[in-house]
């Protein structure tokens, strides 16, 4: 049989731009903005440009939720997101905006603080570009997962040295990033660093007393199922680990180190006055180096082959069995440290903060993530379309 | 004088269109299927590349 390579040449060319089409939608739709239904608790919804107008227009812009009580008391916020592959941290805040009311004080949420990081992912490892989570009614809920560092489009290139801002840290150059490395940012700074600036403005015109950031961690790095915090914090998070005692949970805490810089706890307790600032991480196997099949529903499911075996070897920093750690487990975990923190914050500042809604760990383990989850509307919801675009799109559209 | 990042990206996008123009004529010019089927791993990328990803 006589092969006419042309031709077969030809469909091979044809084939790779008819793959390619679907491959650059789907690459393209994590352009635009996650749904997210606010509950009857959000009083308002406000931009990070709404604090820092330089942000408007570009991937750095994203949501703040105002839950304001009906009596004043502490104000707390709670960050999510810095890392857009950590989904424990993320969907916690989720949870608070959809399903949380206060009653006294106010509560602000920025659950995709690194908006720019959740418009592109990792796959190189293999992570998936979105999670689904199943809702009682049957519907389901997709969310981008992004990756931990901003779209290097925004901030192309990076440096071969990232050095930190004011500290002169030196770290490797695609920290420059990476938000919570970024802290306590600059208007007239990176990418990056104007994003750290601009929650820095919520922080401080928001008068926040107490502020949460919620990671997850690899189970086999010491600093994970534990909480950091700024100096001034230490009280409160140490009383914090005990009333997660009374949860059956363990949270190891330490104090942030002084020489380790960029870090929201670190930089925003020293630059805003009074301020109590924590971190906190759970345990994700995504995140770790010696996991197996990576899709996405390890990041929901958490199981792991390779971690169990791991924990029987004694190589992991968390107990880890067959059940692995479910994203409902992580959830749970944020959410009674966040509980824990505020009342830790009102025996020992006298601040008030009384919030309806938000489960403890217990709760979120039977019911799942998705109970706490807002139904979507009948028919769907409408395409928002593009808010911003990244790199050369920006620079080519905006006005 | 347009943004440094345009200029730069202008660049790589002529560089990702010549890698293409190699890459196609050459499959257009193999004599082996397999090989020619391999290319899809290369045009693909390259496509995404020149249209989007910037």
């Amino acid at each position: 049989m006589t092969v006419n390579y042309r031709l077969s040449g030809w469909l091979v060319v044809a084939a790779s731009v008819l793959i390619s089409v679907p491959l650059s939608f789907s690459y393209v739709s994590m352009w635009k903005d996650d749904t997210i239904i606010p509950g009857l608790g959000v009083t308002q919804v406000k931009w990070l440009s709404d604090y820092v107008p330089e942000l408007k227009g570009t991937l750095g812009d994203t949501r703040v939720f105002i839950l304001e009580g009906k009596e004043p008391g502490a104000n707390i916020l709670v960050l999510s997101g810095h890392h857009s592959d950590e989904p424990g941290g993320w969907m916690s805040g989720m949870v608070l905006i959809e399903h949380a009311r206060v009653e006294v004080g106010k509560l602000v949420v920025i659950p995709q603080a690194n908006n720019s990081g959740f418009t592109h992912n990792y796959p190189q490892e293999a992570h998936a570009q979105s999670i689904t989570i199943p809702l009682p009614n049957g519907q389901k809920r997709v969310y981008r997962h992004g990756s931990r560092t901003g779209n290097s489009a925004e901030h192309w290139p990076d440096p071969e040295v990232f050095i930190q801002y004011p500290s002169g840290q030196k770290l490797s150059g695609d920290e420059v990033r990476n938000l919570n490395r970024s802290y306590p940012g600059r208007i007239d700074g990176t990418f990056t660093e104007r994003t750290a600036y601009g929650i820095q403005m919520v922080v401080r015109k928001e008068n926040i007393n107490l502020q949460m950031d919620l990671h997850e961690a690899q189970p086999e790095y010491p600093f994970v199922n534990a909480a950091s915090a700024h100096p001034r914090a230490q009280d409160i998070v140490t009383l914090a680990s005990l009333g997660m005692q009374a949860h059956g949970l363990d949270m190891g805490v330490e104090v942030s180190p002084d020489s380790f810089r960029g870090l929201s706890n670190r930089e925003l307790g020293d630059v805003v006055p009074k301020l109590m600032a924590v971190t906190m991480e759970t345990a994700n196997a995504e995140q770790g180096k010696i996991r197996g099949i990576t899709d996405a529903r390890l990041p929901v499911e958490g199981k792991d082959a390779f971690y169990v075996a791991a924990a029987k070897l004694g190589n992991l920093f968390v107990p880890w069995d067959e059940n692995g750690w479910p994203l409902k487990r992580r959830v749970g975990r944020h959410l009674t440290a966040f509980l824990e923190l505020a009342t830790a914050l009102e025996e020992t500042e006298g601040k008030p903060f009384r919030i309806e809604g938000v489960p403890f760990y217990n709760e979120v383990v039977k019911n799942d993530v998705g109970y706490y989850l807002n139904p979507l509307p009948e028919g769907g919801t409408k395409d928002t379309g593009f808010r911003a675009l990244p790199g050369i799109w920006r620079l080519m559209t905006q006005e | 004088m347009p943004p440094l990042y345009i200029i730069i990206m202008a660049f790589y996008t002529f560089l990702t269109a010549y890698i293409l123009y190699i890459v196609v004529s050459n499959t257009l010019k193999e004599k082996n299927i397999w090989e020619q089927a391999m290319a899809i791993f290369i045009i693909v990328p390259l496509f995404m590349r020149l249209f989007f990803i910037k």
